[in-house]
């Protein structure tokens, strides 16, 4: 009898566990549903990490390419196909100027290698605005179920983000912003003319990084498409560093030139 | 059913529920693998290798300024150091694909450590000890492999590395200190692998240098785990005579502006220096600089290594 009651106790303890652990089962995964449903979380309030503030390029890398305009012709490292090539070749900036196309290189896949400082915000619960000093370029990168209202292709196009891995207050460093942008106006991917086309797609996963010190960084994967002018994706890094303020910012107008 | 039965089904349900609770403790994100290299930047300074007196985006003092200055590659005719390995920072500046793999601990199974191998490069494979262990007292001998330390910080594998000894920042010779530390950040999204290299250099650095590489997982790769054999001879002549070991004074090396002319920068730009190195910089460049008239040479990459697109008709190389 002994044995047969610390059975049965047994049992209806871990009967107990079981229960509650469904319960924290349920209670972590049916929010938003059934009994006490609350809203779904903004992509604010979901934020697994924050982006927001003033950030800097640092350029470690590419940098006679990036800081200043390479030669004409000069398509080191860049993927492009043969059209590209002769688009590259035919460069004329005066004729971009003329055109009042002289913010080809600021789009979104050329704007975010660039030499800029970031001021990133909320513009509302479910979009972040990106503004660059570069150009004077705005990004809206939204969240949810936003849908395009169509038009005409743009020079940061349309970008559609969500959040991903991590959770609000989850461990450092977990979650990735993931950004997928098209629609973009065809502009340069290098400031010296290596086209991008219409067709182009561009993929983007933000990580911020925290050093010991407190220091922070956003390590921004660039991988972009463009069936027309790249013979596979462009796979990029970049980095930016946080700074305390804004009082760095320097909007400067989109130069075809320089 | 018995009561014993009850037990076991609790056992296995507190079991189904724990496991995949303690599976992310032990790895979160699976990093083993070919990963092929993907040289979409500086393609010519990580394959063939940088202009000589090339140190543009590098934040370097005057001390790394000199020493680089005095290098030259001929130092790597010697016997002595035809063999040498490059520092494990190496790994953020080399056009080389990887191969990394998980070594379990043969008793728990748990992650020992990861090993990113050195695919076939001048450098050691770089382990990266997942158990907790301390870091060597820094009088502890220094190696080219160095000794690095990991830990998760969410899906990111955030990995210290010290004890490196002086070795190089570029190929071109500006140096690294023994004092260097370097912290490496393996991300990965898809099948996208991203390393991220915060350098900390006090002899050498007026800040820390930041770079990064991307890699493809490559299910054809055959990245070798461990590096060839190298046998050092003395690869050119007079280099075996006793005390001569190949270098330049301050002021005599012929090449200190020739990068800075090829490409019409101020010799201060393609010296580098922490102020180069952020955008408010081109304020001084926009004074001096005009780009060349049509680029001359590399202009497509080098071919191989995957720096170069093919199809392309440059008969600048």
């Amino acid at each position: 009898m002994g044995q047969r009651t610390w059975r049965f106790g047994a049992s209806v303890q871990s009967a107990a566990i079981i229960g509650v652990l469904l319960g924290l089962q349920d209670g972590t995964h049916a929010q938003g549903r059934g009994r006490g449903a609350q809203p779904p979380a903004t992509a604010r309030a979901a934020a697994p990490m924050d982006v927001t503030g003033y950030w800097v390029a640092v350029i470690t890398e590419d940098w006679r390419w990036r800081m200043v305009t390479p030669a004409k012709g000069d398509y080191q490292s860049i993927p492009i196909t043969a059209a590209a090539q002769k688009i590259a070749d035919a460069w004329d900036p005066a004729k971009d100027e003329a055109a009042g196309e002289q913010c080809k290189a600021y789009g979104a896949p050329g704007l975010m290698r660039a030499p800029t400082r970031l001021t990133i915000s909320w513009l509302d619960d479910t979009t972040l605005k990106v503004e660059a000093d570069y150009g004077i370029q705005t990004r809206l990168l939204h969240f949810g179920n936003w849908k395009s209202p169509g038009g005409a292709a743009t020079w940061q196009g349309e970008s559609v983000a969500r959040w991903e891995g991590g959770g609000r207050g989850g461990a450092e460093g977990s979650g990735t912003l993931v950004v997928r942008t098209s629609n973009l106006r065809p502009g340069y991917l290098r400031k010296n003319g290596v086209p991008y086309s219409a067709s182009t797609t561009m993929t983007e996963y933000w990580d911020l990084i925290t050093e010991p010190t407190g220091e922070q960084r956003i390590l921004l994967l660039i991988v972009v498409e463009d069936p027309v002018y790249l013979q596979q994706p462009w796979t990029v890094p970049v980095h930016f560093k946080k700074e305390r303020d804004g009082s760095k910012w320097d909007p400067t107008p989109c130069n075809a030139r320089f | 059913m018995t009561g014993r039965t009850l037990v076991q089904i609790a056992s296995a349900a507190l079991f189904a529920f724990l496991a995949p609770m303690t599976g992310p403790a032990v790895a979160q994100v699976d990093f083993s693998g070919q990963w092929g290299a993907v040289n979409h930047q500086d393609a010519m300074g990580r394959g063939p290798g940088p202009d000589l007196a090339d140190y543009t985006g590098l934040p370097i003092n005057d001390e790394a300024r000199a020493a680089a200055l005095s290098y030259t590659a001929s130092v790597l005719g010697m016997a002595e150091r035809g063999c040498m390995f490059y520092t494990e920072n190496y790994l953020l500046f080399a056009p080389h694909s990887i191969l990394i793999e998980r070594v379990n601990d043969p008793v728990t199974g748990d992650i020992l450590a990861w090993r990113i191998s050195a695919g076939g490069s001048d450098r050691a494979p770089i382990t990266i000890w997942m158990d907790g262990r301390p870091h060597p007292s820094p009088n502890a001998p220094y190696a080219f492999s160095g000794f690095t330390t990991g830990q998760w910080q969410g899906d990111r594998l955030v990995a210290r590395m010290t004890h490196m000894k002086r070795g190089i920042m570029r190929r071109n010779g500006v140096p690294l200190s023994d004092k260097a530390t370097m912290t490496l950040h393996l991300l990965r999204h898809d099948n996208i692998l991203t390393i991220m290299g915060i350098i900390a250099d006090p002899i050498y650095l007026e800040e820390d240098l930041v770079l990064t590489g991307s890699y493809r997982l490559n299910a054809r790769g055959n990245a070798p785990a461990t590096n060839p054999t190298c046998f050092p001879f003395v690869e050119l002549p007079g280099l075996d005579e006793a005390g001569r070991v190949p270098h330049f004074l301050p002021g005599t090396n012929h090449d200190a502006d020739t990068f800075a002319k090829q490409y019409n920068l101020p010799l201060e730009a393609a010296y580098g220096g922490a102020q180069t190195i952020y955008p408010e910089y081109r304020k001084k460049l926009r004074e001096t600089y005009a780009p060349p008239a049509a680029c001359t040479r590399y202009c497509c990459g080098a071919g191989g290594l995957n720096v170069q697109a093919s199809g392309l008709t440059c008969t600048t190389r």
